[in-house]
């Protein structure tokens, strides 16, 4: 039997490779070695974005066009999201600004090349961010005087 | 009509099941899987002690966005916890964060059973009693989870 | 969209309306203990530039276990003479009002309330003579 090949299709897989990064400074002594991965499809163990608790690779719930990757980012405090998760987060007053993981100011990691498209869109909203915090600071001060 | 269910909605859900925190139980309504009935127990060396108390939590279109709603369906006498079976939690209100879920929120309320914070009160008749004569408003916590979560 | 249980709406509508939504109506629980949430008072301030302004009317609102799903009963306890509402009980007639006929999830006990003022001032209401002011069914 002769086989001929009229046409090949290249393929690719890729996946986010932000394990190892996380592991070095991650605290956390469930994970004995950083390759190997738990099986068990226990939530808190795998590398799941921690709002939608979707794998990194996956898409989060809040992607709108499958046509756009959906990025991750790596805050200062190490923690991970997918982008379109924790911009919603940001976004909404009542995240003070605030990782959802450790509570501390989310700024992105400026060391890191995953942040670099993102970096523009963050300072944005940020500098929104502390607009609100003074326009609440404001209306506190109005109701302590009345 | 209404969107599908988010993957972590149903991951939540499923590990509810599979891996029970001690001591409470959710189950999600059938018709709608937003909506769960709660049963919490008392914590020991509480006031609540050896009562059953049911809530009803829901999670709103913007969860985890947004904090699941939850209030207790058993009367109960405790001073965060008012007439209408609303609680008064920093976790429920401003203090939420996406990073929480189902189960650390029924189990922040577990722990509110067990360390009652009168000093910032949503029923306040209870909160006075609370403070001015706390061995009475234990006992009358007591007798009301005799009476009521039985 | 996802259906807000009806302990969460009717406390989501118990908290509008402690807040004071509308300077027309105001609302609230009958038992600040029952923890069903059926039984509402309700007070519609009477329209403007008609008969019924400056009166205060008094109605009860029975939210149902359907509720929202289904439209609550309404029952004038303060005398009043409309198409919609029963002269001997006064009973809200369902099928004479449009907003409960036309029943919607997302309708609320206040817009019930201000539809109802509205229908002081419709033509056909408008002529009617008024029980005194005051008097209950």
């Amino acid at each position: 039997m002769k086989v001929e090949f009229k046409k090949v299709h290249c393929v690719c897989a890729w996946s986010w490779d932000i394990h190892q990064t996380e592991n070095d400074l991650k605290i956390d002594d469930t994970h004995e070695s950083p390759q190997a991965k738990p099986s068990n499809n226990n939530d808190e163990e795998e590398d799941v974005c921690g709002i939608c608790r979707v794998t990194y690779n996956g898409m989060c719930p809040n992607c709108t066009n499958p046509q756009v990757p959906c990025c991750l980012v790596v805050g200062e405090c190490n923690h991970v999201f997918h982008v379109h998760c924790i911009t919603k987060w940001l976004k909404q007053s009542s995240s003070k600004g605030l990782c959802p993981m450790c509570r501390q100011f989310f700024s992105l990691n400026k060391q890191l090349v995953i942040n670099k498209p993102q970096l523009a869109a963050f300072e944005n909203l940020n500098s929104k961010k502390h607009s609100v915090h003074f326009l609440l600071a404001d209306a506190n001060d109005e109701m302590l005087l009345d | 009509m209404s969107n599908p269910l988010p993957k972590r909605i149903i991951k939540e859900t499923a590990r509810l099941v599979s891996d029970p925190v001690p001591g409470i139980t959710a189950v999600p309504n059938e018709e709608n899987l937003r909506h769960f009935q709660v049963e919490i127990q008392g914590p020991s060396e509480s006031p609540y002690a050896g009562g059953l108390f049911k809530l009803e939590l829901y999670l709103p279109e913007d969860y985890p966005m947004e904090p699941p709603k939850v209030r207790f369906l058993t009367k109960i006498y405790h001073p965060n916890i008012d007439r209408l079976g609303r609680i008064c939690l920093d976790v429920l209100k401003n203090n939420w964060s996406p990073a929480l879920q189902i189960r650390t929120i029924l189990l922040s309320i577990q722990a509110l059973l067990a360390s009652p914070n009168p000093h910032d009160p949503l029923a306040n008749d209870v909160a006075k009693e609370w403070l001015d004569n706390e061995s009475a408003a234990l006992q009358k916590a007591k007798e009301c989870t005799e009476k009521y979560a039985k | 969209m996802s259906k807000v249980p009806r302990s969460f709406r009717l406390l989501e509508e118990l908290e509008k309306g402690e807040k004071g939504g509308s300077q027309a109506c105001s609302y609230g629980l009958a038992d600040g203990d029952d923890i069903t949430m059926t039984n509402w008072n309700g007070t519609i301030l009477g329209a403007p530039n008609c008969v019924h302004a400056n009166r205060i009317y008094f109605v009860s609102i029975t939210c149902g276990p359907n509720y929202p799903d289904e439209p609550p009963h309404i029952k004038f306890v303060s005398k009043i003479n409309l198409d919609c509402v029963d002269q001997t009980t006064g009973d809200v007639k369902p099928e004479a009002l449009h907003i409960l006929q036309n029943w919607k999830r997302s309708h609320t006990m206040e817009d019930i309330l201000l539809e109802l003022r509205k229908e002081m001032i419709t033509p056909n209401n408008k002529k009617l003579p008024q029980p005194a002011e005051g008097s209950t069914f």
